[in-house]
C-alpha cells in the first residue's frame, strides 16, 4: 500500500473501534434508561432487540477497526522498534513508517479491549429483562 | 535537513500546515460542545424521569419558526468561510463585506429570540418545574454563545479595518470555525427543545 | 567561540523584565511552574494541615476537638484542597508547566500568556475558596457535594455557593492549561520528534490534558444548576418539581471519574521516566504504555455511574458500567508491568527517585487490588461509604500521585536549581513517608469492613475502631515528619547543596541536554530529535553542537520558536513568542471581581465586571504575534 493510503487506513484503525464503543456505550444507556424510566416505559422499547442491534452494529465496525490496524501493522513490519541500552541504534528507523507502525500497535491492542468491554455489557443488557434495582 | 535553509528559515515551498491559532479555536469549540453535550444529557435525563414533558401547565414549545431561523442562521456559516477564503487571497474589502453580510443575519437572529425569550417568560418561568429550568438555561446558553460570536464578529471588523496581517487571516479563520461550530450547536439545540412537542 | 556568540545574542532577546514586575508579567513557563509549585506547596501544607485535625480528631473515640459542624467544613476542605488545590496544580502546573516544553525542544508553550492566565487565575481560585474558611462558611457538604444535602433548603447561606463559583473559576484555570498542553505538543515539537518518538511523559500529559478539557464541562454545568437552584429558584435537582437528585451525582462523576485518572496519569508520567533513568535502559514495550496512558482516561470517561452502585440503578444500566470498570484497569496493569520489566532487565540504582517510584507500584497495585473489588456490586454495596472506600482512594492518591511527585521534586531537583541534593536524608525520608502513609492508610480497610462509617467527626467506645485509629493517627503524624524533612532536605540543598552539572543522571530526555538551571531560551540550538530517548542519541547530540557552531537552527532574530505538523513532526514555520505581558493579571484580577460579584448576588455589578473583562481581551489581542508566510 501507499503511504497515502496506509494513513487513511491507519486511522480508520485508531479512531473507529473508540467511537464506536462510544456511541454503544451512550447509546446503549440512554436505551436501558429510557426501558426503565417512567418517562421513557409507554414507549414500548424492547431493550433485547435494540441492545443486541447495537451490539451487531458496533462489533462490526470494531472488527473493521482492527482489521485495518492489523493491515497497517503488517505492511510496516521491517519498520519495528529497537529496544536495549542507550545508544544501540537500532531505535532510530524512518518516518512515517515507524509513526505508522507505531499506531498500528498501539490501535490493534486497544481495539481488543474495546471489543471485550462491548461484549459484556451488550451481551448483558440484551439478557436482562425486567427493571430491577441493583 | 535538506527543508532547513542555514539560519532556520523556512522555504516557501514548505506545505500549509493548522496553525496554532486554529488549534486554539479548536480546543476552546471542543470545551464548549461538551458543555452543550452535558445540558442536553440533562435535558433527556430528566425527560426520561417525568412522566409528562412538558409537565401539565407549561406549554409546549413551538416547532417551525424556531427551526427555519435556526435554518437561516445556520446559512451564515457560508459568508463567514467565504471570508476567510477571500482574506487567505488578499481580497480585503471582499472579506469584510461578507462578515458585515454575516453580522447583519447573526444579529437580526439574536435581536428576534431576546425579543422570543422574554416573551416566552411571560407564559412560563424557568422556577416553574425542571422541564422550564432546562429548556431556558439550554436556549439562554445558545444565544449568549450566538451573542459572543457576533461580539468576535465585530472585533474581527474592526482589526480588519487595519488591513491584512498573517495574524488576522489566521483570526478570520478561527472566528469562521467558531461560527461553524456555534450554527450546528444551535441547530441541534433547537432541534432538543422542539422533540417535546413529539 | 561562535556558540558563545549565540547563546549571547539569544540571552539578550528573551530577557526578563527585573524584579517582581518581572515576576507579575512573566509569560516564561518556567517561571510560571515555579510560581504554581510555591503556591501549591502552601495550599498542600493548609490540606495536610486539616487532614491531621481531622486525624487528632479521630484518635480515640468520643473526642472534642472538632464539632460536627467544623468537622464537616474540614473534610469538605481537605477533599477539594488536596484535589484542585495541589494535585492538580504540581502535577499539571509546576511538572508539566516546567518540563514540558523542555522534554519536546520547545522554547515556550503554544499560548505563552494564556498559560500566565492559568497561574492567576489559579490563585484567584485558591483564595476564593479559602476566604470561605476564613470567613466560617467553608463548604461542608463534602468535596462531592451531593443533593439535597447541598440545597437551600438543607444547606443556606453561602458555603455551598462558594463551592459552586470556586470549582468553576477553578475550572477556567485548569481548561484553559489542558488546552495549552494540547496544542504546544500537537504543534511545538521540534521537527522530527513524530509521535512514536514523543517521551512517554508527554503521553501522559497529553491523556490527562484531554481529560481534563472534557470532564470539566460537566462539572461546570452541574455546579450551574446547582448554583441556579439555590439562588434563582430552578429545579433541576428538585424532585417535587420534576426534578432528580441523581442527576446531581451523574454530572458530578462523570467529571470526577476522569478527574481521578488525571490525578495520577500525569503521575504515571513522571514515573516512566524516572525509571529510564535509573535503569539506563528503554521502557519495555514503549508504543503499549504509550497508548495505555491515553486508553486510561478514554475508557474513564465510560465508568462513573460506579460510583453509584449503591443509588439503586436498575441492573441493566449498571452493566456498562462494570464491564467498562472491569477493563479499564487493563492498560494501568499494562503499564505496571513495562515498568516491573524495565526495573528488572535493566541496571537500577536506587537512588531516592527511584525508591518512591518503587514505593508508588507497590501502593497503587494494592489500591488498585482493591478497587477492582468495587467492580462487584454486592461487595461495593457493602463497602460503600465506609472507611474501605477511603483506604482505596488514598491508597491510590498518595501511593500514586503523591509517591511519584515527590520522586520527581528528587529527580529535577537538580535540573531546576543547579544544584544535587542530599542523598541520605533523601532516602530516609522516602522510609519514613513509606512507613507512615502505610501505617496511616492500611488500618482503614480493616475498620472499613468492620463497618465505621466515612465523614463521621466522631465515633463511639466499644466498636472496637480504637486501636486501628489510633495507629492511623500516628501514621499521619509519621507521614508528616517524612513530608518535612523531605522538604528541609531541598531547601537545605538549595543552598548547600554541590553543584550539578546538566545531565547527574544520564536521563533520556531533552531537558538533560541543557545547562541546570536551563537558560530563558531553554534551547540554544533547535534540536534534531530520531527518538524518544533524546539525550541517549549521542549522534544528533554531536550534530546539534556543529550546527550552533555555524548558527543553523539557533533562530535568534526574535522571540522564534519553530512550529511542526502534528502527527509526524515536519518542519512548518517560525512564530513570535509574545513576552513579558501586564495582561493575564489584570485579565485574572477581572474575573476574580465577576466571581465575587455573582457570589454576593450583585449580578449587575457582575456585568460590569464582565464588560471589563472583554475590555482586557481586547487589549490583550491589541499585540499581534509575528506569524511568517506559511
Amino acid at each position: 500500500m501507499s503511504v497515502r493510503r496506509l494513513n487513511v487506513v491507519q486511522w480508520i484503525g485508531v479512531v473507529v473501534a473508540p467511537a464506536a464503543w462510544a456511541l454503544q456505550h451512550v447509546v446503549g444507556y440512554g436505551i436501558a434508561q429510557a426501558r426503565c424510566s417512567v418517562g421513557g416505559e409507554h414507549w414500548g422499547i424492547s431493550n433485547t432487540v435494540w441492545e443486541l442491534a447495537l451490539l451487531a452494529c458496533v462489533v462490526v465496525l470494531v472488527l473493521i477497526s482492527e482489521a485495518a490496524a492489523v493491515a497497517v501493522f503488517r505492511a510496516t513490519r521491517e519498520a519495528n522498534y529497537g529496544d536495549g541500552p542507550p545508544g544501540s541504534g537500532r531505535w532510530n528507523g524512518a518516518l512515517p513508517e515507524t509513526r505508522l507502525h507505531f499506531f498500528a500497535t498501539t490501535a490493534m491492542v486497544a481495539n481488543v479491549l474495546f471489543l471485550a468491554i462491548l461484549l459484556m455489557d451488550g451481551i448483558a443488557s440484551a439478557l436482562e429483562k425486567a427493571c430491577v434495582g441493583s | 535537513m535538506s527543508d532547513y535553509v542555514a539560519g532556520g528559515r523556512a522555504e516557501r515551498t514548505v506545505p500549509r500546515s493548522t496553525g496554532v491559532g486554529i488549534w486554539g479555536m479548536a480546543m476552546l469549540v471542543a470545551s464548549e460542545v461538551t458543555l452543550f453535550g452535558t445540558f442536553i444529557g440533562t435535558y433527556y435525563y430528566l425527560r426520561f424521569t417525568d412522566l409528562h414533558w412538558p409537565p401539565p401547565g407549561t406549554p409546549e414549545p413551538r416547532v417551525v419558526v424556531p427551526l427555519v431561523l435556526a435554518g437561516v442562521l445556520a446559512t451564515t456559516s457560508l459568508p463567514m468561510q467565504l471570508a476567510a477564503t477571500a482574506v487567505r487571497r488578499g481580497r480585503l474589502w471582499r472579506a469584510r463585506a461578507l462578515l458585515v453580510l454575516a453580522l447583519l443575519v447573526q444579529s437580526g437572529y439574536l435581536g428576534y429570540e431576546v425579543h422570543d425569550y422574554v416573551h416566552q417568560l411571560h407564559a412560563s418561568q424557568p422556577q416553574d418545574n425542571a422541564y422550564s429550568s432546562i429548556y431556558y438555561t439550554l436556549l439562554g446558553a445558545d444565544h449568549a454563545h450566538v451573542g459572543v460570536g457576533i461580539l468576535l464578529g465585530i472585533w474581527l471588523l474592526w482589526k480588519l479595518g487595519g488591513g491584512l496581517t498573517p495574524y488576522r487571516r489566521n483570526a478570520t479563520q478561527a472566528v469562521a470555525f467558531y461560527w461553524h461550530a456555534v450554527n450546528i450547536l444551535t441547530l441541534v439545540v433547537i432541534g432538543v427543545l422542539t422533540s417535546a412537542a413529539v | 567561540m561562535a556558540t558563545a556568540v549565540y547563546e549571547d545574542r539569544l540571552e539578550r532577546m528573551w530577557q526578563p523584565r527585573p524584579g517582581v514586575l518581572g515576576w507579575l508579567m512573566t509569560t516564561d513557563h518556567k517561571r510560571i511552574g515555579l510560581l504554581y509549585f510555591w503556591t501549591t506547596l502552601v495550599l498542600f501544607a493548609a490540606g495536610g494541615a486539616e487532614a491531621l485535625l481531622m486525624r487528632t480528631q479521630l484518635i480515640a473515640p468520643n473526642q472534642h476537638l472538632l464539632g460536627p459542624a467544623t468537622y464537616d467544613e474540614i473534610f469538605t476542605m481537605h477533599g477539594l484542597t488536596m484535589i484542585f488545590f495541589f494535585i492538580i496544580p504540581m502535577t499539571t502546573g509546576a511538572f508539566g508547566n516546567y518540563l514540558l516544553p523542555l522534554m519536546i525542544g520547545a522554547r515556550d508553550m503554544a499560548f505563552p500568556r494564556m498559560n500566565a492566565l492559568s497561574y492567576w487565575v489559579f490563585l484567584g481560585s485558591g483564595i476564593f475558596i479559602y476566604t470561605s474558611l476564613f470567613l466560617g462558611m467553608a463548604p461542608n457538604a463534602g468535596w462531592f457535594d451531593y443533593v439535597p444535602l447541598a440545597n437551600a433548603v438543607y444547606d443556606p447561606g453561602h458555603a455551598i455557593d462558594f463551592f459552586c463559583l470556586g470549582i468553576i473559576f477553578n475550572g477556567i484555570s485548569s481548561s484553559l492549561t489542558a488546552a495549552n498542553f494540547i496544542v504546544t505538543i500537537f504543534k511545538l515539537r521540534a521537527p522530527g520528534m513524530s509521535f512514536n518518538r514523543m517521551p512517554l511523559f508527554c503521553f501522559a500529559f497529553l491523556a490527562a490534558s484531554f481529560g481534563l478539557l472534557f470532564a470539566l464541562p460537566s462539572l461546570t454545568a452541574d455546579s450551574i444548576f446547582l448554583f441556579l437552584d439555590r439562588n434563582v429558584g430552578t429545579h433541576f435537582f428538585d424532585v417535587a418539581h420534576g426534578g432528580s437528585a441523581l442527576l446531581w451525582q451523574h454530572l458530578f462523576w462523570i467529571f470526577g471519574h476522569p478527574e481521578v485518572y488525571i490525578l495520577i496519569v500525569p503521575a504515571f508520567g513522571i514515573a516512566t521516566e524516572i525509571i529510564p533513568a535509573f535503569t539506563q535502559r528503554r521502557v519495555v514495550a514503549f508504543p503499549l504504555v504509550a497508548v495505555a496512558e491515553l486508553l486510561v482516561v478514554f475508557i474513564g470517561f465510560g465508568v462513573w455511574a460506579h460510583h453509584m452502585f449503591a443509588t439503586g440503578m436498575p441492573t441493566i444500566t449498571v452493566v456498562f458500567f462494570a464491564a467498562a470498570t472491569a477493563v479499564v484497569v487493563i492498560p494501568s496493569t499494562i503499564q505496571v508491568f513495562a515498568w516491573c520489566m524495565t526495573f528488572i532487565t535493566g541496571n537500577a540504582r536506587f537512588k531516592t527517585p527511584l525508591l518512591f517510584i518503587a514505593g508508588f507500584i507497590f501502593m497503587f497495585v494494592a489500591g488498585g487490588l482493591t478497587g477492582i473489588m468495587f467492580l462487584a456490586v454486592p461487595f461495593d454495596q457493602q463497602v460503600t461509604d465506609t472507611y474501605f472506600v477511603v483506604a482505596h482512594f488514598h491508597y491510590i492518591i498518595f501511593g500514586a500521585a503523591v509517591f511519584p511527585i515527590f520522586g520527581g521534586l528528587y529527580f529535577w531537583f537538580p535540573k531546576v536549581t543547579g544544584r544535587l541534593y542530599f542523598e541520605l536524608p533523601g532516602q530516609i525520608s522516602f522510609w519514613i513517608i513509606f512507613v507512615g502513609t502505610n501505617l496511616l492508610f492500611f488500618p482503614m480497610h480493616l475498620v472499613g469492613l468492620d463497618g465505621m462509617p466515612r465523614r463521621q467527626y466522631t465515633y463511639p467506645a466499644g466498636l472496637g475502631w480504637g486501636p486501628d485509629n489510633l495507629a492511623e493517627t500516628i501514621g499521619s503524624y509519621i507521614t508528616t515528619a517524612g513530608i518535612v524533612l523531605l522538604l528541609a532536605n531541598l531547601v537545605y540543598s538549595w543552598f548547600r547543596g554541590p553543584v550539578a552539572g546538566p545531565d547527574p543522571w544520564h536521563g533520556a530526555t531533552l531537558e538533560w541536554t541543557i545547562p541546570s538551571p536551563p537558560p530563558e531560551y531553554n534551547f540554544a540550538v533547535i534540536p534534531k530529535v530520531s527518538s524518544a530517548y533524546a539525550n541517549w542519541d549521542y549522534e544528533d547530540r554531536e550534530e546539534d553542537r556543529r550546527k550552533l557552531e555555524q548558527g543553523a537552527m539557533v533562530l535568534e532574530q526574535g522571540h522564534e520558536q519553530p512550529v511542526s505538523s502534528t502527527v509526524d513532526g515536519w518542519w512548518r514555520e517560525i512564530v513570535e513568542m509574545p513576552h513579558d505581558s501586564p495582561w493575564p493579571i489584570v485579565l485574572a484580577f477581572a474575573l476574580s471581581l465577576v466571581f465575587l460579584f455573582v457570589l454576593l448576588h450583585l449580578y449587575t455589578v457582575a456585568c460590569f465586571a464582565a464588560g471589563a473583562v472583554g475590555l482586557t481581551l481586547l487589549g490583550w489581542h491589541g499585540e499581534e504575534p509575528q506569524e511568517s508566510e506559511a
